[in-house]
């Protein structure tokens, strides 16, 4: 396994203006080639900031990014960056730009000046890693939310990315929605090896993390497994985040008295925990 | 509920008038404006008239709905027609109602202009009719972009168009939206003066702009982030190519143009 | 008095076909209740609110509040506006006047009411949604942060002080701690007497705030009852594409396991009865 950070970020600081105070304030964070991150953190604390950095949509105030060892800030290699780190956004509808699923597809390879006979390949397999080959004739304002963000995936799929940049994709869709992109996005991990960075503000989706990072004004404030992550009940809700309501209930139970361990984190974990603190307690 | 807005009015057939190339079916209709307004008797209509009735058939279109194309104008023709009908001075009278009289002249020109406008519009329709909006962008794009000598931005105007016409329905929706919000917190667009009404837009209006702004703000973003930096090295998906069809085709309106020039000369 | 939708059925044209989009709805909102309406995308939840505020006209059957036909000849429609508030999702986006006290006022302008009654109304409002009068007033609604849009937003209902409170996904796209402050808002509002009828995906907001549910499925009433009774029907409800809290899953889970923990779903009730039971060793408690 290639053994180069894929994307590395040193002693990175950006400010939005000259004198406004930093939304970025120091980061340092390597992460490695297919590895599935996960960047939580409240609203304002800079993850969205971070995201637009690690493609060179914003350049560093100080500090550098650099991707597969290129410099965003080397006007050479910006484009090349753009092209292995693809990135969704938040508004699905704000990301399609053509009248037809397939053309939409096909935008970025028109962008990056793949010949016209070469597309077609690439279009009908990015389709069909998202699940969206029956839709290619579609115009994008029939779609539903998740379906639109899984065309803006296979956009950037087309292109043979080697990583994905998901900027809270899936804060404005239904439950069902976000299951769509999750699904497709830890597949194309998984079976691609794309390196992901998923960055939401949902707990339970960064459950199937490798890697969790909490961010807070500017800093990241936590950084490991998800497991050691959500046993810290108290430091999330000083962060203001959420908890899975099964790490909540553990933590509700010690509070009681309970020897129950902190990182539960779903319902037959809890089971678990119960059958092993009670034997007695379940019949079955 | 996602409304299906169809855009224009294309009509999704198979026929040889679909599958010209758009480049060739925007030079055609000029070419047919012109050969519309050079007629001016009625004879010399016939032609001009059976090219648009094949064209029609060839492209495999309803009648119902290339008759449905005039409704919007129907008012205009009258209006055009009765004008020239009476509002005319000639020498050959052909009717006499008190001191009303109807002169040949008048009534030849009516139906000239009438006939002229009928055409123009029927012509045109073919051409949306049987060429898809984004097809119809690609095509004068790549018309216009000998014109890049002197600067003009062809790509940019055809990127404009598309995001357009892939934003309408989305833009509608969102007017929707906003109307019923507004509505619910007691706007009344309805009632009123048209003063009054327009007045009442605002509330509609503002928000509808800052939301197109930053959706432009967003789109711009997003397409940077797929590599888009403009016209310059770009490739196309879909390839225009003249084929023979479109040679025939121009052969067609070369053959219109003898037709109605031919008799004038001789 | 209660809000009534006696056969309410909503039909409309989607090309040549007539779709559904509502179908034979009985449902009664009683005075003073918060009831959840949940369902899929697409099953008529959306629909369904813009009935209740005259929005949309039925296509057959009828809504009354207080007993009256609001969509009968002569109804005024734009009064009743005024008492049922519809909040839609994503409310930042109606937002367009230069204040954020100018764009609360909007409604309680359009409800003809004195200057000074609508600067009482205006304070209340920006109090309730937590936005501080004197700094807030003067601001454009347009350099806030997506959260404090929001409130402005609710705030401009609000104003219109309503009698029952319709919100369509109104914790959408917000960060967990300002989810819950919206939530702790509008279960005061309740509280104080406001009917409360609250449209969401988010199964676990459903359950802390709602003590009726209805679920609607391809424009139907499907189920309708207590919210524990309508939760505990997890097959149910899971075949129609819906989850179910994750103490309702748990519950059903140590049951089948031989541990019943009673009626509880809400955290903290299920930790003292699972608490107790671990200690207890042994004797089930309920």
């Amino acid at each position: 396994m290639n053994q180069t950070p894929h994307i590395q970020v040193t002693d990175l600081v950006y400010r939005y203006e000259p004198e406004a105070p930093a939304a970025l304030d120091g980061i340092n964070l390597t992460i490695p080639r297919g590895q599935f991150l996960a960047v939580l953190g409240h609203n304002g604390s800079g993850k969205s900031t971070l995201a637009k950095l690690l493609n060179g949509l914003f350049l560093p105030t100080e500090g550098t990014v650099l991707v597969s060892g290129m410099d965003t800030r080397d006007d050479d290699h910006v484009w090349d960056i753009r092209r292995t780190a693809g990135m969704v956004f938040q508004n699905p509808d704000n990301q399609l730009v053509a009248t037809e699923v397939y053309d939409d597809v096909a935008f970025g390879l028109e962008n990056i000046g793949v010949p016209p006979d070469d597309m077609p390949p690439r279009i009908d397999e990015a389709l069909r890693l998202t699940g969206m080959t029956a839709f290619r004739d579609r115009a994008p304002h029939l779609l539903s939310g998740g379906q639109k963000q899984r065309v803006a995936i296979a956009g950037i799929l087309a292109m043979h990315p080697e990583a994905l940049i998901l900027d809270e994709a899936t804060a404005m869709l239904d439950p069902q929605g976000r299951q769509e992109v999750l699904q497709t996005v830890l597949k194309l991990n998984r079976e691609q090896g794309i390196t992901v960075v998923w960055i939401t503000h949902f707990m339970e989706e960064a459950t199937h993390a490798q890697r969790v990072m909490v961010m807070d004004h500017g800093k990241i404030a936590m950084d490991g497994a998800p497991r050691e992550i959500f046993a810290q009940v108290d430091r999330l809700r000083d962060l203001r985040l959420d908890v899975p309501p099964m790490t909540q209930l553990a933590r509700l139970l010690a509070d009681r008295g309970i020897g129950i361990k902190a990182d539960v984190l779903n319902v037959e974990e809890m089971v678990k925990e119960v059958k092993r603190l009670c034997p007695s307690c379940l019949k079955a | 509920m996602m409304r299906d807005i169809t855009l224009g009015q294309y009509y999704p057939v198979d026929s040889p008038v679909h599958r010209l190339d758009p480049r060739t079916k925007i030079i055609l209709i000029f070419l047919y404006i012109v050969a519309v307004f050079m007629v001016n008797t009625l004879p010399m209509y016939i032609p001009v008239a059976a090219y648009i009735v094949l064209a029609a058939a060839l492209a495999k279109l309803p009648l119902k709905m290339l008759l449905r194309s005039i409704r919007p104008m129907r008012i205009l023709l009258v209006i055009t027609f009765v004008l020239n009908l009476f509002f005319a001075s000639g020498q050959k009278a052909l009717l006499q109602i008190g001191s009303f009289i109807l002169w040949e002249e008048g009534l030849v020109n009516a139906l000239v202009f009438t006939f002229r406008l009928i055409l123009l519009v029927v012509g045109s329709s073919i051409l949306t009719l049987t060429t898809a909006p984004v097809t119809l962008t690609d095509g004068l794009e790549r018309l216009a972009s000998p014109l890049k000598i002197i600067r003009f931005p062809a790509h940019e105007m055809a990127m404009m168009m598309t995001i357009a016409l892939r934003f309408i329905p989305t833009l509608i929706e969102e007017a929707d939206k906003i109307m019923k919000a507004q509505t619910a917190r007691g706007a009344d667009f309805e009632t009123g003066n048209l003063i009054a009404r327009a007045k009442a837009m605002i509330p509609l209006l503002v928000p509808l702009f800052i939301s197109a702004f930053r959706r432009a703000g967003d789109l711009a973003m997003a397409m940077e982030a797929r590599c888009y930096r403009g016209g310059e090295g770009r490739t196309r998906l879909h390839k225009l190519a003249f084929t023979r069809r479109d040679l025939v085709a121009f052969l067609t309106m070369l053959l219109l143009y003898l037709a109605i020039l031919l008799p004038r000369l001789l | 008095m209660p809000i009534v939708l006696e056969g309410l059925s909503h039909h409309y044209k989607s090309g040549p076909n007539t779709a559904v989009a509502l179908e034979d709805i009985h449902l009664t909102i009683g005075d003073g209740e918060l009831l959840a309406l949940i369902g899929h995308t697409g099953s008529g939840k959306s629909t369904l609110a813009q009935h209740l505020n005259g929005l949309l006209e039925p296509s057959a059957g009828r809504v009354l509040l207080d007993g009256e036909d609001i969509n009968q000849k002569g109804a005024n429609r734009r009064a009743l506006r005024f008492q049922v508030g519809l909040v839609f999702q994503y409310p930042e986006h109606q937002l367009f006047e230069e204040t954020v006290y100018k764009d609360i006022a909007f409604g309680p302008k359009n409800m003809g009411l004195a200057e000074d009654e609508i600067d009482r109304r205006v304070r209340a409002a920006m109090e309730r949604v937590g936005l501080e009068f004197e700094e807030m007033k003067g601001r454009s609604p347009f350099e806030l942060s997506g959260g404090q849009m929001r409130r402005v937003a609710l705030a401009g209902v609000l104003a219109m002080q309503p009698r029952v409170l319709v919100l369509d996904e109104p914790t959408a796209g917000l960060d967990p701690r300002a989810r819950d402050f919206l939530l702790q808002d509008i279960r005061q509002l309740n509280q104080e007497g406001t009917t409360v009828v609250l449209i969401s995906h988010a199964m676990d907001e459903v359950a802390r705030l709602a003590t009726r549910v209805a679920v609607l499925e391809k424009g139907r009433l499907v189920m309708e009852g207590p919210t524990a009774e309508v939760f505990t029907q997890q097959e149910r409800l899971s075949k129609m594409g819906l989850d179910v809290p994750e103490a309702f899953k748990l519950a059903r889970r140590l049951k089948e396991e031989g541990l019943s923990l009673g009626d509880h779903y809400r955290l903290q009730e299920i930790a003292d009865a699972l608490a107790a039971a671990i200690k207890g060793g042994g004797q089930h408690d309920a």
